[in-house]
């Protein structure tokens, strides 16, 4: 198992060199006097001045690295909620005109289902396949799963950081409810969350009865996001009402 | 330069408002020496609370009260360890190999060892032995319920036992009951075959691993017990004896593997090849060679292949090898027809080609790689005046376009990118594929071909080749074989039951060279209509072989009272009948013929069902063959077992079934899902303010004030 402190080497922004700036002290009198690019002023200033030029570039470089860092992590989050905003109106629209509508026009999924916890006050829709792709935007249904009302095991995976952050909040009896573009629903109970090992896990594609589960990545909390457990909840039907 | 004129300008510009900087300046640097530390501790607590979770798990693996089934095996009991040495001996056109499993017990308890590998489809299983130290005991053949029974007596009893069971014509069954702690048990299995000689070369196959196997079905049954992770479905009763339990490759490779062959071609060769594996050649006297694997043990992760090339004189065009076995002489024949008339393919006639493409998740990886340049290819030699469709397929079929298409510049600019945007995904549903490309329509006038690129990781192969036969009209289906571990029996006989023939492409370096080949083949079959007679009294198979492409040898056994006159073969060659004889009594003596025949009886059998044969006659038929010539069949395994117990009274032994590697190439979360379910944004954000700190550090240290802080002001 891969822990954080494992990947421990992977910290740290390359471009800062943390024992660079401990020793580049200049010293600091030869700030306070006014400069002549002229004077002949002791050794100790001339290599000071380059030094700083070096640490000044490091801090714009530190700078722009953090910007970008820090923007993309708000980026990520900011695409997954406007996401959801826009496939909820294309989820309207679809299932006023019955026609798949594209909830932006580049979009290459459709939401499928609608993921509905009342208990945790989560309303999410679900694209097809669960890839890198389509689970930047929502939670996704495995490509083989079952469809949600069909006979089997409809698997549908997401973020922990993400959409399915409110999967820690879910227990054993809480209801789901899964909405189909034509408009039933279907009704599930949670009736088990295990944490898994992702490469011992085996999701059954035919269980004894019609299956909802759904997975994402644990612990919640943890920095790194390419450890191999999973936290999975299942779902068992209640009945289809229409 | 630019930049610290401009600064010390400012410096000394800003002299009046000395003190005010002085206090902005201290408390800047306390919200930076602040933030250090409160960064520093987030670190500290992240990278704890990371291991705190890591730790709490301990306990939740293992209860199992889900639904989620774990493939047996697996934590928290360890496995037996599996060590497999191959020994072939190759002598002209048979091959005899040795398989020898041992099967080591690293724990503290007794186990039984289920081991669920691939073998040639065409192998002919004889032999078993298991070894427990100096002591080593013969198996028998028995009826697959008697041997089963045997078994599980001898396991109640504490016996040491060992089982073998064909599950498919190329996937088998090792159980071993009650491996002691720290003991090592060795099962030897020997089979025989015919190599394929194709295209002036001879090719020796030795599959590795059983792929993950797609099971399609609409509901769960009870079906045959086993040990793997498939679950049992009205299509597929026997999922759970085809699945066995695969490790992440993460986790390493296991199963390592030995190769020898003792290559006895019978003549001069050109060329030994071994694409997939590298191989020590060492030649001694008389054209005899001995294989070996260059680096060692290698994993159980891909097929090993062996090819060699007679020398262009002595290349063979007819052989025949015979025995006498029990008052009886079996012969096998290998006649190579002449190449094609030159000319016959000048006249072309427009093809009607459909393409079907898998797009299942077994294909991610170098399998999909292959299939998209190998169909890209395929796309090339069409021509004005054919036309065309493709098909891809997973848990979905798309056509390309609702019916074929005529070829020209834009239908096939349409594929290229319809290929191209192909990815690998989701489930293997085969069968609705099949009926989009084998519909009841006729086309007059064009000659009709589908191409199936598949690795046949699937378990309903008799549902699929039964539907090949009932619905192929005038096609003829080719097959083309891809990644490192495909499934050989359903890729074979589909093209037995297509009319056509198949290759196999395991490298993306080989798909030019192989497609190149059936390209070759797919302009016509060089040989229709053949039949062949016999002298004496005789019992021939196959009975009615298949039209031969070119390259390809027609290969019959038989069982016959004399070796008396020739083997006449009869057919049509480029429309014109063709005729050639083989004397008999030119033949060698070879032993193992007998049991070849016997397999080749017992396949025929077996097919024989698909044509509406009862399930009971075929049964009486096959068992009657296999225990005559001791042959493990559907209906037939072989079982030795110990003659004293071992085990202690009342030792309950732990089932464990030993995992296989992932096929080479293969993404193991394609098939069994696992997307990363977690985005990098926690990482990013915490970078990105150790890169910011680090900034506001660096320009406060070019700026001296960090020194200015430490002295106090």
């Amino acid at each position: 198992m891969q822990t954080t402190a494992d990947r421990g080497g992977s910290f740290g922004p390359p471009a800062c060199d943390v024992r660079n700036w401990m020793r580049a002290s200049p010293p600091g009198i030869a700030f306070r006097f006014p400069r002549a690019e002229s004077s002949p002023v002791g050794g100790g200033a001339r290599t000071a001045r380059p030094r700083r030029r070096v640490l000044k570039w490091i801090a714009a470089a530190c700078l722009a690295l953090g910007v970008v860092l820090a923007g993309n992590a708000a980026y990520i989050h900011a695409k997954a909620l406007l996401a959801q905003v826009l496939l909820h109106r294309a989820w309207v629209a679809t299932q006023a005109t019955g026609v798949p509508a594209r909830p932006w026009p580049w979009a290459d999924t459709t939401p499928v289902a609608r993921l509905v916890a009342p208990a945790q006050d989560v309303d999410l829709l679900v694209l097809a396949g669960a890839t890198g792709r389509t689970l930047a935007f929502g939670p996704g249904h495995h490509d083989g799963s079952a469809m949600p009302g069909a006979a089997g095991n409809t698997v549908i995976s997401a973020h922990r950081d993400t959409h399915f952050r409110f999967l820690r909040e879910l227990a054993v009896g809480d209801a789901l409810i899964v909405e189909m573009p034509a408009g039933q629903r279907f009704h599930y109970r949670v009736r088990g969350i295990e944490v898994a090992d992702q490469r011992n896990l085996r999701l059954p594609r035919l269980p004894a009865e019609r299956t909802l589960t759904l997975v994402t990545c644990y612990p919640f909390d943890a920095v790194d996001a390419g450890g191999p457990l999973r936290y999975v909840v299942v779902a068992t039907a209640e009945g289809a009402l229409l | 330069m630019n930049a610290d004129r401009n600064f010390s300008a400012s410096n000394a510009h800003s002299l009046r408002g000395h003190v005010y900087r002085d206090v902005a300046r201290l408390a800047a640097e306390a919200f930076a020496a602040g933030l250090v530390i409160s960064l520093a501790l987030a670190l500290a607590i992240f990278i704890v609370s990371t291991q705190a979770d890591a730790a709490e798990l301990g306990a939740v693996p293992g209860q199992g009260t889900l639904m989620l089934k774990r493939a047996a095996g697996e934590a928290p009991v360890a496995a037996p360890l599996l060590f497999t040495d191959v020994d072939v001996a190759v002598s002209g056109m048979t091959a005899r190999t040795t398989v020898t499993q041992r099967f080591a017990n690293p724990t503290t308890e007794w186990t039984e060892g289920v081991y669920v590998f691939p073998l040639p489809e065409k192998a002919a299983v004889d032999h078993l032995d298991m070894r427990i130290g100096q002591r080593r005991i013969e198996g028998q053949i028995r009826e697959r319920g008697e041997a089963r029974a045997a078994y599980e007596q001898a396991k109640t009893e504490g016996r040491k036992a060992t089982l073998v069971e064909q599950e498919r014509p190329n996937v088998f069954t090792t159980s071993v009951a009650h491996i002691g702690p720290g003991e090592v048990v060795t099962v030897t299995i020997e089979y025989q075959e015919t190599l394929r000689y194709d295209t002036g070369a001879f090719r020796l196959r030795f599959p590795m691993v059983v792929a993950p196997r797609y099971v399609p079905g609409s509901s769960a049954i009870d079906g045959e017990p086993g040990t793997g992770w498939g679950v049992n479905t009205d299509q597929v009763p026997d999922a759970e004896r085809i699945t066995p339990p695969v490790t992440h490759p993460d986790l390493g490779f296991i199963n390592p593997v030995t190769i020898n062959v003792a290559l006895n071609p019978g003549f001069a060769l050109s060329k030994i090849d071994s694409p997939y594996h590298r191989i020590d050649v060492s030649e001694s006297v008389d054209h005899r060679y001995a294989i070996t694997l260059a680096n060692g043990p290698v994993p159980a992760n891909r097929d090993f292949e062996l090819v060699w090339t007679p020398d262009v004189a002595a290349a063979p065009g007819a052989a025949v090898f015979a025995e006498h076995k029990d008052g009886k002489t079996y012969a096998v024949a290998m006649i190579v027809p002449p190449a094609p008339i030159a000319g016959a393919g000048a006249q072309r006639s427009p093809r009607e080609a459909v393409f079907i493409i898998d797009t299942s998740g077994s294909m991610e990886g170098t399998s999909i790689r292959q299939a998209k340049q190998s169909l890209q290819m395929a796309l090339d030699r069409l021509q004005p005046g054919d036309r065309f469709n493709v098909i891809e397929f997973n848990s979905v079929t798309k056509a390309l376009f609702g019916a074929p298409m005529p070829v020209d510049t834009s239908t096939l600019a349409r594929a290229r990118a319809f290929v191209t945007a192909l990815r690998a995904r989701g489930g293997t549903e085969m069968k609705p594929a099949l009926e989009a490309a084998l519909t009841d329509d006729v086309a007059p006038g064009f000659v009709r071909q589908v191409v199936f690129l598949t690795d046949g990781a699937v378990g309903n192969e008799g549902e699929l080749v039964a539907l090949i036969r009932a619905r192929l009209s005038d096609r003829r289906l080719f097959t083309v074989g891809i990644g490192s571990a495909p499934n050989s029996f359903f890729l074979t006989k589909a093209a037995q039951y297509g009319r056509g023939t198949f290759t196999f492409i395991g490298d993306v370096r080989e798909v030019a060279e192989k497609m190149g080949a059936l390209f070759t083949k797919l302009e016509s079959p060089v040989l229709t209509d053949i039949a062949i007679s016999w002298p004496g009294k005789s019992e021939v198979w196959p009975r009615e072989p298949g039209d031969l492409y070119a390259g390809e040898p027609i290969v019959v056994v038989a069982q016959t009272d004399a070796l008396d006159g020739g083997v006449t073969i009869t057919g049509r060659r480029g429309g014109v009948p063709w005729s050639a004889t083989v004397p008999l009594s030119a033949s060698a003596a070879e032993p193992g013929i007998g049991v070849l025949w016997a397999r080749a009886k017992i396949e025929a059998l077996t097919d024989a069902l698909k044509g509406g044969e009862s399930e009971m006659d075929v049964k009486k038929a096959v068992i009657e063959v296999a225990l005559a010539h001791h042959l493990v069949s559907k209906y037939t395994s072989l079982v030795a077992i110990d003659v004293t117990p071992t085990a202690p009274p009342g030792t309950t032994s732990v089932q464990s079934a030993l995992p296989t590697n992932l096929p080479e190439g293969a993404s193991f979360e394609a098939i069994f899902g696992g997307a990363q379910t977690a985005t990098p944004a926690t990482l990013h954000l915490l970078l990105g303010l150790v890169a910011l700190l680090f900034a506001v550090i660096a320009w406060s240290s070019a700026n001296g004030r960090l020194k200015h802080f430490a002295q106090g002001h």
